[in-house]
């Protein structure tokens, strides 16, 4: 009876259910991009044909993408829960057949070509692991104990991991790790997390640090532990393991870092500020250094116009935000996707359906991990990873692939008060 | 407590959103706000200096006719990003009309700069300059086939025909040692720069000052416009204009004269000092020496007989033969060991201490005075002359007496360099008797071992300029004589000239003796046939003899002789006699300085028989 009224609904105004914040903030986004690919591929060297402009060519991404967001907003909701594994195991069998028979572009075989077009199967994967890690998580019952859902959800996203790393572009495999965050959300202890941020710390230090004022530095805060431990009732046994593991991956991490191939070093070592910087990054700096307060105006940053910033309209287009906007232009843009990621989690956070909490949850953590990486990176904080900037950075794979995410999550959102068969 | 707990999820990834964001915004306003490295980097990056060239300054005439210019001429220039593969050197060589070792060369050179990234493969660079009109006109036409190279206006100096090769120089690309020392002054590679002459000596003058002009280049060194609209540039400002005292006219008559011949011309306005003409030759050509094949040219020059780069009028050393008499006869009649009409019959032969040490060249009527001895240029009479002059002194001995001697000629600007702009001057030689002392032992040496410098001969040595100034000192009479100078003005300030204060004291009438004994020699006497019709012209004629060619033939003379407006210094080498070949040279050019032309059926085939005689194939005949 409620599904039947729900259904009327959408079909006679389906937009009236989208959510305006939502749907305002990723629209606001994609044109900003658009301006953004303007000016960072301006060149009055280069005459394009209409066509070829990078601008117009986004544009036209612009446009293609209402085919699927139609097709995806006259869907019932449920239909995505059902699908969420067939479309996994798809994407999953495209990754190894884009790895066969896929183009090389960037010493990554990770795209196919159809004519002037290019998709990248990864991109897409990141839409369909998320379903499926929200779909695990939903699928199973409350009371299963945290393992079987960090098993299970580890898995999902170890195999698109794998493939994607076998294509070689470890960038874009990072992301889905990036996807476990949505974890966090779920009935797995938080202490985990906190070990996981423990590691990282500890590799970063490890890189920088000598291995034993590092291991005496563990010692030290396992001992304040365990002191913590006569106050709060903490067990002890777990502190104890912990600063073990950390003891011993903190001698780890160097060997580790040894095995890296010598640009990864390289990359690391830049952020870690050993040696000078990267020309390339050192450009990048400059073209966001430069931009001051305010910014050089718009289609006036020197830096990107006359090519000094490397992939410009692409990886690193933040460096055009950057010189042109200045801090405040900056400032904007990163305010923009903080308000879509956290309108993604206020949204999430009202779902009834445990699987669209999920989801949002998973594109909250891509859209987070896309973002900080890639403005990280502009600005040397993170090393140089190859990940594009979430729907400003041209290209139509994508884009595509992000508005997709992003719709869908728009429309579980709309079918909210429908009960998902599950429930 | 469901609730809670997840609430506290929400906001423990809420928080992690956050931290990032912070983390993010806090290098944002590290970077635009607090780094103050990267403010200025991105301006840096793209805003290039470039120089731009100074028009160097033109060399003009006395009468502001134009000697140097700058014309246009055109750089062949190679964008490496248009070019092909491999560029034909042959074919590119062959329209040139250059040789192909030279193109290919220039190609390699301009291969390694944009190896080695020293040129911009997108920015055009000179691969070979100032190709003149002919030739940039044909590489224009076969442009098409070179994709590639283009052609780029530019500027090059050029001269009229016969001008003053030795003393304007000439221009030449900086060597990598001159750069050394021009870096600091804004010279690089590839710059012009005066080469010998005036070019060099008043290069800075004549260059100028560069400018600088602020462009944005593109990442590849391409340039991509002006930067704030060239508001900022400097622009360049012009070299001075040097105006020289020569008289273009003159110097281009007196060139044509000494065609086919060996030999140096300087004429100065003794009123002045101002020298008009500088003529020496053989010479070069100064179009060709800077023009596409200067290589070629240049070795062609180095290899020909008699020395076409050596400036005979500022660094040829000779004996002045009977020239110097004058001067000899000036000197005796101041130190009062002869008069001006005291008379000495030639008997043909010398004898010193029973000797016969010379002859005389030619029977003459015996010399009743010291102006008929100047007519005949009579050697035993000016023998006499120096022998009186030497050893009536009384001096404690001969070396005393010498130097004496040698002091006085001094005082006729010899033995000394004359001009002061540093250009390249010989001082030539008046022997004293430390000269002798070295030559023989101290006090081993008799008068006659210099008794031949009376005449002009044994050790004396004269630049023509020095003949010219000495007798510019015999045509003021002695009286407010100037140094010889090249330059009237550089750019608005004109040059002071140096008055000459040691003049030798002797009398008026002595002076005017002198000088009518030269107006006799042109009108009855070694250079007979050479007076010019209305104008009053006088000279000293002077034959050096040499034992394996023919007689140099010199000629001093002034005119006209009761204020001379000019004196003219003749050198021929090989000419002969002097009354043949100097003395008819310096007649001509007196009469077309004076008069504007030469007149008269006589003049004109004297004009005609000069420029048609060549002294250069004596040991042919």
């Amino acid at each position: 009876m409620r599904n039947n009224s729900d259904f009327r609904i959408i079909s006679e105004r389906p937009l009236r259910l989208m959510d305006p914040a939502l749907t305002v903030l990723y629209l606001a986004i994609s044109i900003i991009g658009i301006f953004v690919i303007r000016s960072a591929s301006m060149d009055q060297e280069v005459v394009l044909e209409f066509w070829e402009e990078p601008h117009i060519r986004q544009i036209v991404w612009l446009f293609i993408t209402l085919v699927p967001a139609i097709v995806i907003l006259a869907m019932d909701g449920a239909f995505f829960f059902k699908m969420a594994f067939p479309l996994y195991v798809a994407s999953l069998i495209l990754l190894i057949i884009v790895m066969l028979f896929g183009a090389e572009i960037n010493g990554a075989r990770s795209w196919f070509r159809f004519g002037p077009v290019a998709l990248q199967p990864s991109e897409f994967a990141k839409t369909t692991t998320s379903l499926a890690v929200a779909a695990v998580c939903a699928s199973l019952d409350q009371d299963v104990p945290p393992k079987t859902l960090l098993r299970n959800a580890a898995a999902v996203l170890f195999l698109p991991f794998l493939l994607v790393v076998l294509q070689g572009d470890f960038g874009s495999a990072l992301v889905f790790v990036a996807i476990g965050l949505c974890l966090i959300r779920e009935n797995i202890p938080l202490s985990l997390f906190f070990m996981a941020l423990l590691l990282l710390l500890v590799s970063l230090f490890a890189l920088i640090m000598k291995a034993w004022a590092l291991a005496l530095w563990v010692v030290g805060f396992g001992l304040l532990g365990l002191l913590y431990s006569m106050v709060r009732r903490v067990p002890r046994r777990m502190i104890i393991m912990s600063t073990v593991a950390l003891l011993i991956w903190s001698q780890v991490v160097p060997f580790a870092y040894n095995l890296l191939a010598p640009h990864q070093k390289e990359r690391i070592s830049v952020v870690l500020g050993k040696g000078g910087d990267d020309w390339n990054l050192l450009q990048s700096k400059i073209a966001i250094g430069s931009g001051k307060w305010t910014g050089k105006g718009y289609a006036k940053g020197t830096q990107t116009k006359f090519d000094f910033v490397p992939e410009q309209n692409t990886d690193f287009i933040f460096s055009t935000v950057g010189e042109e906007g200045g801090l405040l232009g900056s400032f904007g843009l990163l305010i923009l996707f903080a308000l879509l990621i956290g309108r993604i989690v206020v949204v999430a956070e009202r779902q009834r359906s445990h699987f669209s909490r999920t989801y949002g949850y998973a594109i909250a953590s891509i859209l987070l991990f896309h973002v900080f990486i890639n403005v990280g990176m502009t600005m040397g904080m993170v090393p140089v990873i190859g990940i594009p900037l979430p729907l400003i950075s041209y290209g139509g794979s994508s884009f595509l692939s992000f508005s997709i995410m992003i719709i869908l999550f728009i429309r579980l959102d709309m079918g909210r008060k429908q009960s998902l068969a599950l429930s | 407590m469901m609730e809670n707990a997840a609430h506290r999820r929400a906001s423990v990834f809420l928080v992690l959103v956050i931290t990032l964001f912070v983390l993010l915004a806090l290098q944002l306003f590290n970077l635009q706000v607090l780094d103050e490295r990267y403010h200025a980097a991105a301006e840096e990056n793209v805003v290039k200096q470039r120089r731009t060239e100074p028009v160097r300054g033109e060399i003009y005439d006395r009468h502001g006719e134009k000697i140097a210019y700058n014309i246009v001429v055109y750089d062949l220039e190679a964008l490496y990003v248009a070019m092909e593969e491999n560029l034909d050197v042959e074919a590119l060589a062959e329209v040139l009309g250059m040789p192909l070792f030279e193109v290919q060369e220039r190609y390699d050179v301009y291969l390694e700069g944009i190896n080695s990234g020293t040129i911009p493969k997108v920015r055009k660079y000179p691969i070979i300059r100032a190709l003149d009109t002919t030739t940039s006109m044909r590489m224009r036409e076969q442009l098409l086939d070179f994709p590639g190279l283009s052609l780029s206006p530019s500027s090059r100096r050029e001269y009229v025909q016969y001008a003053p090769a030795h003393l304007l120089g000439y221009m030449g690309e900086i060597n990598k040692n001159e750069l050394k020392e021009y870096t600091t002054k804004g010279y690089r590679m590839g710059d012009y720069i005066g080469r010998g002459g005036i070019e060099s000596e008043f290069e800075y003058a004549l260059r100028g000052t560069n400018g600088e002009a602020y462009i944005i280049e593109d990442v590849y060194g391409a340039e991509r416009g002006k930067y704030e609209e060239g508001n900022s540039d400097i622009q360049a400002s012009p070299g001075n204009d040097l105006y020289l005292t020569i008289d273009l006219v003159l110097q281009q008559y007196a060139r044509s004269l000494m065609e086919n011949k060996k030999g140096a011309v300087v004429a100065i306005d003794p009123r002045s000092g101002e020298i008009l003409t500088l003529v020496s030759t053989p010479d070069y050509n100064l179009s060709e020496i800077m023009g596409v094949n200067r290589g070629e040219y240049f070795r062609s020059i180095s290899n020909a007989p008699g020395n076409p780069f050596l400036d005979r009028t500022l660094t040829g050393q000779y004996q002045p033969g009977s020239t110097f008499k004058t001067i000899s006869a000036l000197i005796a009649l101041s130190s009062r060991t002869w008069s001006r009409n005291r008379s000495y019959v030639c008997q043909y032969v010398y004898r010193l201490s029973g000797q016969t040490v010379l002859k005389c060249s030619h029977t003459h009527e015996p010399a009743q005075n010291i102006g008929q001895a100047l007519m005949h240029s009579c050697n035993p009479y000016f023998w006499e002359v120096f022998k009186k002059c030497v050893y009536g002194l009384r001096k404690e001995s001969y070396a005393q007496a010498l130097d004496d001697w040698g002091n006085a000629c001094r005082s006729f600007g010899l033995d000394t360099t004359l001009l002061d702009i540093g250009m390249a001057e010989s001082k030539g030689n008046v022997p004293l008797s430390s000269y002798y002392d070295g030559l023989y032992g101290q006090k081993r040496w008799a008068p006659t071992a210099m008794i031949s410098l009376g005449i002009g001969q044994g050790e004396l040595l004269l630049t023509p300029l020095q003949m010219a100034f000495s007798y510019s000192i015999v045509a003021n009479r002695g009286q407010k004589v100037l140094y010889p100078s090249l330059i009237r003005q550089i750019g608005q300030n004109a040059q002071s000239k140096r008055e000459y204060k040691d003049v030798l004291d002797v009398s008026w009438r002595d002076y005017e003796a002198v000088i009518d004994g030269m107006r006799l020699a042109v009108s009855s006497g070694t250079a007979k046939g050479n007076s010019i019709p209305g104008i009053s012209f006088g000279g000293k004629t002077g034959t050096v003899e040499k034992w394996d060619q023919p007689s140099h033939s010199m000629f001093v003379g002034m005119a006209p002789l009761k204020e001379p407006e000019i004196v003219i210094a003749v050198i021929v080498e090989n000419g002969g006699a002097g009354g043949s070949t100097a003395a008819p040279i310096a007649s001509l050019m007196a009469e077309k300085y004076l008069r504007g032309s030469v007149l008269g059926p006589n003049r004109k085939a004297l004009e005609y028989s000069i420029k048609i005689k060549n002294t250069l194939n004596w040991d042919e005949k």
